[in-house]
């Protein structure tokens, strides 16, 4: 009976990473330390030059806990380096949910031999295209479905309210005020990023609920634009009729 | 040397590991400014400066000619991208105690307020300390003590000696438990090394003391193997220094008893249906020290 308590206590513990499954069609060597690999989002189409080395998927072992958005992301990325894969399509995306707490998503191990191709992949895809005509600058206030689901959150920029932080929505708003300033929003704790805003400029705002004494505590993360703009589009929000 | 100077030397090296960068040197010649996350055979992971982010990248192990850790004193990684991926703390210090349960059934002894007086001495508290060393950032192995203790008293109790004289007096148990053990220990943090989830189990040397009196004084000893698991949840306040709750089950049973009445010792082998089971829960909170 101890032994077998012993081994529960020790496999929950183990398995608090995500479960990850890598399935190679092609044997390559390991992507350049230096070489990024860029992320193409589930509604986004994949060059058709790309050649597919495999799939991986990083689902939840059913303990897992460390299993947010980047952790999920970054797990993909490195099975991709792994496999000498410079591209990462997002095939499949679930958000947590109540059977899950974690972010589940399936992806396709992709190979651009050719760096010009790759390049021009980056640029059609760089979300900052600076508008330079804009008299404001977009921020795009994003939180995932998740822990905390019934706690909201005013976002202030500066004194003025931006937004009420809700579980799993997505926002567009437009800012008319530049220079440097601060995001932030409170629960029981505060919590702030700064910022400098550019007239023109996009910015992706990932919020999220940590864990607080009493209540949730606000998490506010400005992500890269690129990142933002794939993490944004995978909240599928309820439409309002 | 103090405890005090001791603690503080201890608190700084811990600072200096944080700020410590390592060094990749790669088969082409490169030297890689950067922060290892882990090495396994095939892969060496790590994090360096990427223009102005810090980047997670893998290297495969045949590319690299040489490896440090800590090679350099300061990190070019920004002190919070250090921290976000730097190792737990190696050493774990827990000082803790709180309520304990013994959970064997009471025996039918018969008499309703023996029955009542041996039902009082299954709850007690405990005091504990553990100290571990993690050899990775999830697995370690270290030290625990327990101690347990419970008494109970009853007044106007008659006794038969072995000799047939019959005396009335008190019947009072001062039960003590020590549980002295290693034991292994798994770990998982969350909430930017926060919280920090930990299960242990352990295979230790248990002792039982009971200086007790039944009219006149008598000293009942034993030992035995005994196990523990114990399941825990650290909060850290700061890196070095935070609070605790952990639910402890230490179990074991002695067949073989010494009866000490002062005027000789004798051994008594105990029955199957007769060991004192000693299995027990402990619900405590403590401080803990890690560094």
């Amino acid at each position: 009976m101890y032994l077998r308590m012993m081994a529960i206590i020790v496999i929950g513990i183990m398995a608090c990473t995500p479960k990850v499954k890598t399935s190679l069609s092609q044997s390559q060597q390991a992507l350049d330390y230096k070489e990024e690999v860029f992320v193409i989002g589930v509604s986004e189409e994949a060059p058709a030059s790309a050649v597919e080395l495999g799939t991986v998927k990083i689902g939840d072992t059913g303990f897992s806990t460390d299993c947010g958005w980047e952790t999920v992301i970054e797990s993909a990325r490195m099975e991709a380096r792994k496999a000498g894969g410079n591209v990462l399509k997002l095939t499949e995306h679930k958000a947590p949910s109540f059977g899950s707490s974690c972010h589940r998503i399936k992806a396709r191990i992709l190979r651009i031999q050719d760096p010009s191709e790759l390049t021009k992949l980056k640029q059609a895809a760089a979300p900052a295209t600076i508008d330079s005509t804009w008299d404001y600058a977009k921020l795009y206030v994003y939180r995932h479905k998740g822990v905390g689901s019934l706690i909201g959150y005013d976002l202030y920029l500066g004194d003025s309210l931006l937004c009420r932080v809700k579980n799993n929505s997505r926002q567009e708003i437009r800012i008319y005020s530049k220079g440097p300033n601060k995001l932030w929003a409170k629960t029981e704790s505060k919590a702030e990023v700064p910022i400098d805003i550019t007239m023109g400029h996009e910015y992706y705002l990932r919020c999220g609920i940590r864990m607080g004494v009493m209540v949730g505590r606000p998490e506010l993360q400005l992500v890269d634009s690129r990142e933002g703009q794939v993490e944004y589009n995978t909240i599928k929000t309820k439409k309002k009729k | 040397m103090k405890p005090f100077y001791i603690v503080a030397i201890l608190l700084l090296s811990g600072l200096n590991i944080l700020r410590a960068q390592d060094l990749i040197v790669t088969s082409k010649g490169d030297s890689v400014n950067c922060l290892i996350t882990k090495v396994s055979k095939e892969h060496i992971y790590f994090v360096y400066k990427n223009g102005e982010k810090a980047t997670r990248t893998l290297m495969p192990a045949d590319q690299v000619t040489y490896h440090k850790k800590k090679y350099f004193d300061h990190s070019a990684l920004p002190a919070k991208t250090v921290q976000a991926y730097n190792d737990l703390p190696r050493f774990r210090i827990s000082l803790q105690g709180g309520w304990s349960r013994r959970l064997a059934k009471v025996a039918d002894v018969g008499d309703a307020d023996l029955k009542e007086y041996i039902k009082g001495l299954k709850s007690g508290f405990h005091l504990g300390v553990d100290g571990a060393f993690f050899f990775t950032e999830n697995y370690g192995a270290g030290l625990k003590y327990a101690y347990f203790r419970t008494s109970n008293e009853i007044g106007n109790v008659t006794v038969t000696t072995s000799t047939g004289e019959t005396k009335t007096g008190l019947m009072q148990d001062k039960v003590n438990i020590h549980y002295f053990a290693p034991e292994f220990w798994t770990r998982y943090s969350f909430a930017d090394d926060k919280l920090i989830l930990l299960a242990g189990a352990s295979i230790g040397y248990l002792r039982y003391i009971d200086n007790g009196v039944l009219v006149d004084p008598l000293t009942i000893t034993g030992s035995t193997v005994g196990v523990g698991f114990d399941i825990g949840l650290d909060y850290m306040i700061t890196p070095h220094f935070g609070i605790g709750a952990n639910l402890g089950l230490i179990g074991g049973s002695i067949g073989t008893m010494k009866y000490n009445d002062g005027t000789g010792e004798r051994e008594v082998n105990l029955n199957d249906n007769q060991r004192e089971n000693l299995t027990r829960l402990d619900v405590s909170a403590g401080v803990r020290w890690c560094f």
